[in-house]
């Protein structure tokens, strides 16, 4: 079943974060709109397994066009699952940012920021980007 | 790209032509850009050497496809090898000037900066054209299929294989391992040979732009030719760093200071040299 994105949070930084289940576990991805403005992947790192995380930490890195941009984690936990063959499939990230496309799951250790933008705050701010 | 459009001050820090090994080269800029996204020093443009041939390697290569490129002539044991914060392919820093730009952004848009790789490639172009020597951007020779006329000295000595870093050739499979067998929209070309490529690192609240552009051909590289075969202009790394900074200030709307790294960025430029890119760790990390 599709991940509904009008339920996810946004950081500034475009990582979405879907913490709808009730075990405390949250889902990290990219944005499509970030995707997009990335435009070609072609290197993802990713954390380590166990890996504490505090909001705003980086958890990896991307490289297109020939610059490294970080990740930064839009939640604090503990790193729990990593997608490890997104890396070697980035096309597929592309085409699927919200399934396929997870990056990492978080173990939270406590309340989502109140940074978090809702999907419509979050669309404000890319459409206000252009 | 220009001052207004990016929220820059209208001063930016020119920092004197320097030569330093390596792992200090990177540790400065990474300590540049480190104090320029916090505002704790202006915009700041930086151009240097390096003391000894250097390999640089972009931040997501590995060191064993260094160690397999050093192998394959007994001379490139003497050439050092460092890991660049900044993507893209691997460089031979040998007879080339290589600069860093650093910036501070005020939104969080990810990825590359271009604006930033169009305006420094476009005053590296006005400045050459100052010097007689023509070049334009891949992006607008890419329908060149054929090399110019005059083939240099260095290119008559290449292999049939090494014909994929004529412009126009695209390598259909992996990406070659040296940044200038590599064609990116921005690389700048001349004769059909890349002479200038850039890529960047992105922090919080900056951006880090490497580049260099070769100015003559290396023995350690003998199919790169560099703007002295190409062109027959030679260039001394100082002055045409003058011209290009000048022409980066134009295009930027932004007027130049002539400065000095502050006690703070040497500071951090030493812990980072020590840490990181002197570290075999770093080097090895991939």
């Amino acid at each position: 079943m599709s991940r509904d994105t009008t339920k996810l949070r946004f950081a500034e930084t475009h990582e979405w974060v879907d913490a709808t289940q009730e075990d405390g576990i949250a889902t990290i991805g990219i944005s499509k709109f970030a995707l997009e403005a990335l435009n070609d992947l072609v290197y993802m790192d990713l954390p380590e397994v166990g890996r504490t995380l505090k909001v705003g930490d980086e958890f990896g890195e991307v490289e297109s066009v020939k610059a490294v941009s970080p990740l930064y984690s839009p939640v604090s936990g503990e790193v729990v699952e990593v997608h490890s063959e997104l890396p070697d499939k980035l096309e597929s990230l592309n085409e699927d940012p919200y399934d396929f496309g997870w990056i990492i799951k978080v173990k939270l250790d406590g309340d989502l920021p109140d940074s978090l933008m809702d999907h419509a705050a979050y669309e404000k701010q890319c459409s206000e980007a252009g | 790209m220009t001052r207004q459009d990016n929220n820059l001050p209208s001063q930016g820090r020119l920092l004197p032509f320097a030569l330093h090994d390596a792992a200090s080269n990177m540790a400065i800029d990474e300590a540049i850009v480190q104090s320029v996204a916090k505002h704790d020093v202006a915009p700041t443009l930086r151009f240097y050497g390096w003391s000894r041939p250097t390999l640089s390697l972009g931040y997501f290569q590995t060191l064993a496809d260094a160690e397999v490129w050093s192998g394959q002539d007994a001379d490139r044991k003497y050439v050092d090898i460092v890991r660049r914060s900044t993507g893209g392919g691997a460089i031979l820093h040998h007879f080339e000037l290589t600069y860093s730009l650093s910036l501070p952004l005020s939104d969080t848009g990810p990825g590359a900066r271009e604006c930033v790789y169009q305006g420094v490639h476009r005053s590296v172009v006005e400045s050459l054209a100052k010097c007689g020597v023509a070049s334009a951007a891949f992006r607008e020779t890419a329908s060149l299929v054929e090399p110019a006329d005059s083939a240099p000295e260095a290119a008559e000595k290449q292999e049939p294989d090494d014909r994929s870093t004529r412009a126009g050739l695209r390598s259909a499979g992996n990406e070659p391992f040296l940044c200038f067998e590599r064609r990116t929209d921005e690389d700048l070309i001349c004769g059909g040979y890349k002479i200038l490529g850039s890529a960047q690192r992105r922090v919080r609240g900056g951006v880090l732009q490497h580049g260099s552009l070769l100015l003559r051909v290396s023995p350690h590289a003998p199919s790169l030719p560099g703007v002295l075969e190409l062109s027959g202009a030679a260039m001394p790394p100082r002055a045409i760093a003058e011209l290009i900074a000048a022409k980066v200030g134009e295009v930027m709307g932004m007027q130049w200071q002539a400065g000095e790294i502050t006690d703070a960025e040497q500071d951090a430029a030493e812990q980072i040299r020590a840490s990181r890119y002197a570290a075999a760790e770093w080097t090895g990390r991939r």
